[in-house]
């Protein structure tokens, strides 16, 4: 079926170009103008068929917002998202539905994610109706076949939400999520709400599925131990910018901005030895307001290496020997 | 488990909601200065058994059997006007959603400064001066000025450092942590976990730590004790439980964890099947249906926890042949 899918020229499910989204600053309750909160303030980024791009950073960085504005949640104030070649800033309602085939969402909870009130089977079958794909018997096998495909019995089609557990209720918004076989699916802490013993489970499907569909992911998550395992490139995400961006291998083996290196060294590595014989880096201080960021790189206010220039200028992402990008004066 | 004399000993805790043992037959122990871990699934019953040492059950929980000694007090005897005064004093509780936990109509000031006028009966200006000691002592910068903010006008991260502060104004030995550091970010739970560390070394408290973090528990706990579906399945001291765990739930559990030298989308360990619910408990051990080593004799009879030595126990029919478990995680 993958070769139906069509693409962007270069082969890519999503191109991003220079994306800023900014929130507030019209005319407030009193008609005073609010504070702008510059939430994306221009990002690239690109995601090859079949390729996995990990998303991370802490919340308030904007990871969020970028995501829905690749499904069209979001409108951008500038720059221009392709999904598969297809435009999706400024496209209107309809052809913006026809989009939305191709890049599906999946969310932390499941349990938030399902109508209680439908059976698995209506929930997973609506998408294919609602787009005229199949219907009757066709309908029916379908459901079936997704099921299957996540790892759960058609005869499960007729129960509700509340009859299974958060793992397999996962596995449903999967099945509803590939159910018109999206080229680009955004999955956002997918296994962040789920019992450790389940979390293996839904990670081993997602990389299944891939390997079977050429799905591409863009995962979004701050657990860098599930990112190391599922993903084929990082993004590190801070106020709104991309600041380091890199293959799997370079990223976890050497990580140049300060601001990773943090976050590396913040996530506890589960094996007592090891985590109590490396080196730490504790960040200072919180994430600063995305209504007030610092000047010059939005980073310096926390970073061990900032000096004069930091505050002044805000430094570009770079390309490294390696092909890792990074946006700093000292790394 | 320890040299020293316990401060805390759970001994033989057993808890019923509705004629299902949900906390069965638990035992601990946790000296001054330690940090003892509760790990499990949500539903293991780790929870309960923190409440319970607070008198903080819910009303459809009831213990049936065990005591919960503080040096030599039994708290689960306590009557509800004991237990106020040994609350914040003697023991104290901080839970996983600060921002829920704090009053949003009062500053945080008055917040801890309350906990310490209840206690000792002083001035507010007394209290809220020892309030201001106390944010300095968990590392919050311009204290004065904070005192009279409301929560909503701090940050998460922030919040559960006002937590931890009003836990704590009164010295009390022991501190129950229930999920301290889930709702946060990272970087901000690296904070607080440091945080942790030093108020257990400065002031010899104990923490009961319940997560479900193997790298928290991985960085902090000097014991662990594994919970399955309202029993200890498992207990040792850190090291030796992530070195050689005796327990095919551990085993399992440790290898679903993806580690640094796993190779990349490589199949990861699973747990098949979901934890059993109360009344699905059977007479045996109630991780049979999951369990790759599982006999006959694990369906019927109840393993009792056998004694590894060095402080290790293990509720497992099997232990001899957990080599087969890491097989199957391989």
């Amino acid at each position: 079926m993958s070769e139906l899918r069509s693409s962007g020229k270069n082969g890519n499910v999503l191109e991003i170009r220079d994306v800023a989204v900014h929130f507030g600053g019209r005319g407030g309750l009193l008609g005073k103008a609010g504070p702008v909160v510059k939430a994306v303030n221009g990002v690239d980024l690109d995601i090859a068929r079949g390729e996995t791009v990990a998303l991370v950073g802490e919340s308030g960085c904007g990871k969020s917002t970028l995501s829905n504005t690749i499904v069209g949640l979001q409108t951008p104030i500038s720059g221009s998202v392709r999904i598969s070649g297809d435009e999706v800033v400024g496209a209107r309602r309809r052809e913006l539905n026809d989009i939305r085939r191709k890049v599906q969402m999946i969310f932390q909870d499941p349990a938030l994610s399902l109508d209680p009130r439908s059976t698995v089977g209506a929930t997973i079958g609506e998408p294919l109706i609602v787009r005229g794909v199949a219907k009757g018997r066709a309908l029916k096998e379908r459901v079936a076949t997704l099921l299957q495909q996540v790892g759960l019995r058609p005869e499960h089609a007729d129960r509700y939400p509340h009859q299974f557990s958060g793992g397999q209720r996962q596995r449903v918004v999967i099945a509803r999520a590939l159910a018109l076989e999206p080229d680009l699916l955004i999955c956002d802490e997918p296994v962040s709400a789920l019992d450790v013993s389940v979390r293996a489970q839904i990670l081993n499907l997602l990389v299944a599925l891939q390997k079977r569909t050429g799905v591409s992911y863009l995962f979004v998550s701050h657990d860098l131990g599930v990112v190391r395992h599922i993903c084929d490139r990082v993004v590190v995400m801070y106020l709104g910018r991309f600041v380091e961006i890199a293959d799997r291998d370079t990223f976890f083996t050497s990580p140049k901005h300060p601001y990773t290196k943090a976050l590396m060294s913040a996530v506890p590595e589960a094996d007592p030895q090891v985590q109590r014989s490396r080196e730490r880096l504790i960040l200072g201080g919180e994430l600063p307001s995305p209504a007030n960021i610092p000047s010059g790189c939005a980073f310096h206010t926390r970073c061990p290496l900032a000096t004069g220039i930091c505050s002044k200028e805000r430094p570009e992402l770079t390309s490294r020997a390696d092909g890792a990008r990074v946006a700093c004066h000292h790394a | 488990m320890d040299a020293v004399n316990p401060l805390l000993s759970v001994d033989r805790l057993t808890i019923d909601i509705g004629g299902a043992n949900v906390v069965d037959d638990v035992s601990f122990t946790v000296a001054p200065g330690k940090v003892m871990a509760l790990v499990g699934e949500s539903g293991c019953g780790k929870s309960l058994t923190s409440y319970a040492m607070l008198g903080l059950l819910p009303p459809a929980a009831r213990r049936t059997a065990g005591r919960i000694m503080l040096e030599n007090t039994d708290l689960a005897s306590l009557s509800e006007r004991q237990f106020r005064k040994a609350r914040g004093k003697d023991i104290s509780i901080i839970f996983q959603e600060p921002s829920a936990s704090l009053d949003p109509l009062t500053t945080v000031g008055s917040q801890i400064a309350e906990a310490y006028r209840v206690h000792h009966g002083v001035s507010r200006a007394e209290a809220y001066e020892k309030a201001r000691q106390m944010l300095v002592d968990v590392g919050i910068p311009d204290p004065t000025r904070r005192l009279d903010q409301y929560p909503f006008e701090l940050s998460g991260g922030m919040c559960q450092r006002i937590m931890i502060s009003i836990a704590l104004i009164c010295g009390p030995r022991v501190l129950v942590a229930d999920e301290p550091t889930t709702a946060l970010d990272v970087t901000i739970q690296a904070q607080i976990l440091d945080l942790m560390k030093k108020l257990v070394a400065d002031r010899g408290t104990a923490i009961v730590l319940i997560t479900h973090d193997m790298g928290v528990v991985a960085d902090i706990a000097d014991d662990v004790a594994v919970m399955y579906a309202g029993r200890i399945a498992e207990i040792a001291p850190v090291h030796d439980l992530f070195r050689q765990p005796k327990h095919p739930y551990t085993a399992l559990l440790l290898a679903s964890v993806p580690k640094l030298d796993d190779a990349p989308k490589a199949d990861l360990a699973t747990i098949e099947g979901t934890v059993p619910t109360p009344n699905e408990f059977g007479a045996g051990c109630r991780f049979t249906e999951r369990c790759p080593l599982a006999t006959d004799k694990c369906r019927t009879e109840q393993p009792p926890l056998f004694d590894c030595g060095g402080g290790h126990r293990s509720a497992c029919w099997h232990i001899g042949r957990m080599a087969e478990i890491r097989e199957v995680a391989a």
